[in-house]
């Protein structure tokens, strides 16, 4: 009674009122088929204990889901390597607040998953511990950095998985693995105990199998958090299950000039799809040109350069961590450094030490700084007059493993549509709308003013629901 | 020395603010205790963790920005400041470069340039065989660093300015201001000309941790450095050390060699925003200066100048001889007469007994009112200074100084009994009198001496004077 593609969790909460027993049984079995996939997928990279029986969840809202931790948020005990040979023997001593108020709510977390080390990458390529690939195709990348909470959540290894994303990293892989990608407003959840990469543009997000299911996850944890400066809560997130909301009216800007842009042919037809589509659902469709969007990679290279470079000072191997051998200090921290990094790394520390530097300074920061407000206030403009943006979340479907490992530029590419909401620090959702002529997954990214998540979910799940997925599928 | 005139030295004075906890945590704000007890995931710099600004911080910092007259930045920012060292967990470490909390004021002859909130670091200890230990106790702690203009001239300069600060802070009671334990610590910076001469002090001599190591330490690098211009040789911009055991500067590395500290603003945290009711408020609350408590003593009391800076020189102090002062204004003497009276025995006899530990005035036995029960007695002439010294010491190990007046010390001859004897003594001496009106008036002491005599010490010499006065004038042989 229960076949076919893994539940979402909406849909699990029916089948388990209709016969509980029933449901666990298959629910038991559909897991174990998932997870004997899982060594070929190599999403996970470490199972995290059941809860002990004290510690059963409680009649939460999200009591009995399994749920997948990118391996840079905390959960004490649990490795929090960050893919990173560095951190391979870390066990954080700490709960992440979303970590925290996730268990609250009943989830149980049953694994970690690989991604690109730190964060920096959009392939999973770039991970020292576990290699991902799509579940889709083992040849194809997953996507990153998220990409092994993606696989996972793609691969019915659990219900949802909590991502990063810091220039697309929860979006990208979602958009790769065909699963929903949900990014919030920069300070709508805490950060405390995700392992920092570019604090000013990091954010938590959830990968998940539906809009419904990602909203759920999102306003559980988002809110003010003593132990982040940066959090908010205002304006709350009313705690309420999602109800979808007409496209009927609602001013849609849509990329004018996607020609210029170097954009795959599948990805620009399906564009234009997902635009007579939301025409034909009542949207007014108003094109505006995003030749600002060309600077944003640019200003996000050197950004995240830089306060990675910084964030990553404090993996000396002092108190943690890989220590090399050496004489003095120094010497020693500078081994367990070169062993512990991988290269995309080092390239990146090394990028953002430069643009910090005496000279570069004004020419890189502090420019670089400038072109993200004006890339902002370009946003605020557009904001005046649209309800929200939808375009494409990458230029290209899941591409091939090793074809962007060894020339960085074009891997950063893939990030092209999702740095700048990342830049703005505005939510976005991406919501898998579509194939390519090869059968794989293609999305529209959804991008809304600031703190709208509501919204933001409520137009993605009647856009979902239109095109008989999502909560209703199955 | 002309080769000297032309340097100019400029301070940079680390206060560590009393504030119960830690600048970016909770945990507690104690450099001392059992090595990395006071230490959490925060201000170890795990990974994950995220500093978040302490409230606690920002009145202190107001005050002492306030009482140093800066003007105070509504919007000030954080920024990172990038090295390597073992004792700085995250490598990096949170000041205020770019926008400090305030700018401006006057400390004694200097200018300020800004006042910043930072948090210091562990301390490490080298160890033989090119070990080091690390304690993070410290790590975290909240300091507000001083920069003052470099406008002073020499070592005596910089000294009054930091003894001038260390006094502040402990009025303001925002640090316990001990150099020894780090609480208050000072960079020296000296260079040429006016402002340096823009490119900056040749030379910057950290960590000078007694007022006495600050002036031989600027002395000496002007006189280094006067040197070595004298005898052409070229300067080179240096970071040197000081070594308490040698009591030498020593060269620590060369400016060249400096590392470039990659600022920029602090991501984890928002701008520090201050309103207008908060300085508001710290204005109200903020207690009597050190300055405008001296003149109140000099002015309204009518205390010598050296007398009156010597009170002021702690609050502890200070508040221990105004006490005094107003306990004994309860007791109905003129507060310049109280002030009087105490300022001589706490000079004298108090401070001799507290051995320049002036926090040790809060719970020493004998306490400003029972001082005052002493000093009233002798005040208003019902016992003398002689009498009083005789009960003193009985009354600072504690014992209680109104029943050491009543009992212990026989009371002095009264006024009709003075009068009787001066009588008797006057009659006596018919002749002197007779001397005495006719003009010659150091005779006076004559009869005070023969009237104390005669009272075997106990009268008060005042009140015998005033009774002589009396008899002499209508004294008719």
């Amino acid at each position: 009674m229960i076949d076919g593609p893994a539940p979402t969790m909406a849909r699990a909460r029916r089948l388990r009122q209709e016969d509980a027993a029933a449901f666990q049984v298959h629910e038991y079995r559909r897991l174990e088929e998932s997870r004997a996939r899982q060594q070929a997928l190599g999403a996970i990279t470490h199972w995290l204990p059941a809860p002990g029986a004290t510690k059963v969840p409680q009649a939460g809202p999200l009591s009995g889901f399994d749920a997948a931790l990118k391996a840079n948020i905390a959960a004490a005990g649990a490795p929090t390597h960050c893919g990173s040979l560095f951190l391979e023997d870390y066990r954080s001593p700490f709960d992440a607040t979303v970590v925290r108020r996730l268990r609250e709510a009943g989830v149980h977390f049953s694994a970690v998953t690989a991604m690109d080390e730190f964060g920096m990458g959009s392939s999973s390529e770039f991970s020292q511990i576990g290699r991902p690939v799509n579940p889709h195709d083992p040849r194809l990348s997953a996507g990153g950095s998220s990409g092994g909470s993606a696989a996972a959540v793609a691969a019915g290894h659990v219900y949802f998985a909590l991502g990063s994303d810091t220039g697309g990293s929860v979006r990208q892989p979602a958009h790769c693995c065909g699963v929903v990608g949900l990014k919030p407003t920069w300070g709508r959840v805490s950060r405390h105990g995700l392992v920092a990469f570019a604090s000013s543009l990091d954010t938590i997000g959830v990968l998940a199998r539906c809009v419904a299911d990602a909203w759920d996850v999102l306003r559980t944890m988002a809110g003010a958090d003593p132990l982040d400066a940066t959090s908010q809560d205002q304006p709350a997130l009313e705690s309420d299950y999602l109800t979808e909301q007409s496209w009927r009216g609602v001013v849609c800007a849509v990329p004018e000039d996607l020609e210029a842009w170097d954009v795959d042919h599948a990805v620009l037809a399906h564009q234009k799809e997902n635009e007579a589509h939301l025409r034909s659902l009542g949207a007014t469709l108003q094109p505006v040109p995003l030749k600002r969007w060309g600077d944003g990679l640019a200003i996000y290279t050197v950004l995240n350069a830089a306060q990675a470079a910084s964030n990553l000072q404090r993996f000396d191997g002092t108190l943690y961590g890989r220590r090399g051998a050496g004489s003095s200090h120094r010497e020693s921290l500078v081994a367990g450094r070169t062993a512990g990094f991988g290269p995309e790394v080092q390239r990146r520390i090394l990028l953002g030490c430069h643009v910090l530097s005496g000279g570069f300074r004004d020419r890189y920061y502090l420019r670089a700084r400038a072109g993200r407000q004006a890339l902002t206030e370009n946003f605020r403009h557009l904001f005046g007059g649209a309800d929200i943006l939808a375009g494409p979340t990458a230029p290209t479907a899941a591409f091939p493993l090793g074809t962007r490992l060894r020339d960085p530029v074009a891997m950063r590419r893939s990030d092209i549509f999702t740095v700048p909401a990342s830049l703005a620090g505005l939510p976005a959702v991406s919501l898998p709308t579509g194939t390519d002529p090869a059968g794989l997954p293609l999305s529209l990214q959804l991008v809304a003013p600031w703190w709208r998540e509501r919204r933001l979910c409520a137009l993605a799940a009647s856009l979902e629901s239109s095109l008989g997925k999502g909560d209703s599928r199955g | 020395m002309a080769e000297t005139a032309g340097f100019t030295v400029g301070l940079e004075i680390h206060v560590r603010l009393n504030t119960p906890h830690k600048i970016f945590c909770y945990c507690p704000n104690r450099a001392d205790g059992a090595p990395n007890t006071h230490t959490c995931p925060v201000c170890l710099g795990l990974p994950g963790t995220l500093p978040v600004l302490n409230p606690e911080v920002k009145e202190p910092a107001l005050r002492l920005a306030l009482a140093l007259g800066c003007t105070i930045a509504r919007v000030s920012e954080f920024s990172r400041k990038n090295y390597f060292y073992p004792d700085l967990p995250r490598n990096y470490q949170i000041t205020q470069q770019r926008w400090p909390l305030a700018t401006g004021g006057q400390l004694e002859e200097v200018g300020l340039e800004r006042i910043h909130l930072e948090e210091d670091a562990g301390r490490s200890r080298h160890q033989d065989g090119g070990w080091n230990l690390v304690d993070l106790n410290r790590a975290g702690t909240p300091l507000a660093e001083i920069v003052t203009l470099p406008q002073l001239r020499d070592g005596a300069g910089a000294r009054r300015v930091l003894a001038r600060l260390r006094q502040l802070v402990r009025y303001l009671g925002i640090s316990d201001g001990d150099m020894e334990k780090g609480s208050l610590r000072c960079d020296a910076n000296v260079g040429l000309g006016p402002g340096h001469s823009q490119a900056g002090p040749w030379v910057e001599v950290k960590n000078l941790n007694s007022l006495r190591f600050v002036q031989k330490a600027v002395d000496q690098e002007i006189q280094r450095l006067g040197k070595a211009l004298a005898c052409g040789q070229p300067l080179r911009r240096q970071t040197r050390g000081w070594d308490p055991r040698t009591g030498q500067t020593y060269a620590q590395r060369l400016k060249e060699e400096l590392a470039d500290y990659l600022y920029f603003p602090e991501p984890d945290l928002p701008p520090l925003v201050i309103s207008a009711a908060a300085i508001e408020a710290v204005r109200r609350n903020q207690p009597e200066l050190p300055g405008a408590r001296q003149a109140r003593y000099e002015e309204s009391w009518g205390l010598s100048r050296d007398d009156a800076a010597t009170l002021c020189r702690t609050p502890q102090l200070a508040d221990y001889f105004d006490t005094t002062v107003q306990e004994l204004r309860t007791r109905g003497f003129r507060e310049a007469d109280g002030a009087a009276e105490a300022a001589r025995w706490i000079l004298s006899r108090v401070l001799a007994a507290v051995d320049g530990k002036d926090e040790s005035l809060k719970v020493i036995p004998l306490q400003p009112s029972g001082l005052a029960a002493l000093l009233a007695a002798r005040l208003d002439g019902r016992r003398t200074r002689q009498q009083i010294l005789t009960i003193w010491e009985p009354a600072m190990r504690g014992e209680d100084p109104v029943s050491l007046v009543e009992r212990e010390v026989p009371p002095g001859p009264s006024r009709e009994q003075i009068q009787t004897l001066a009588q008797q003594i006057l009659a006596r001496d018919a002749h002197l009198v007779a001397r005495f009106q006719a003009g010659n008036p150091a005779l006076l002491n004559h009869f005070l001496g023969n009237v104390m005599q005669a009272t075997k010490g106990r009268a008060e010499p005042r009140t015998v004077k005033e009774i002589l006065l009396e008899l002499l004038a209508g004294f008719s042989p």
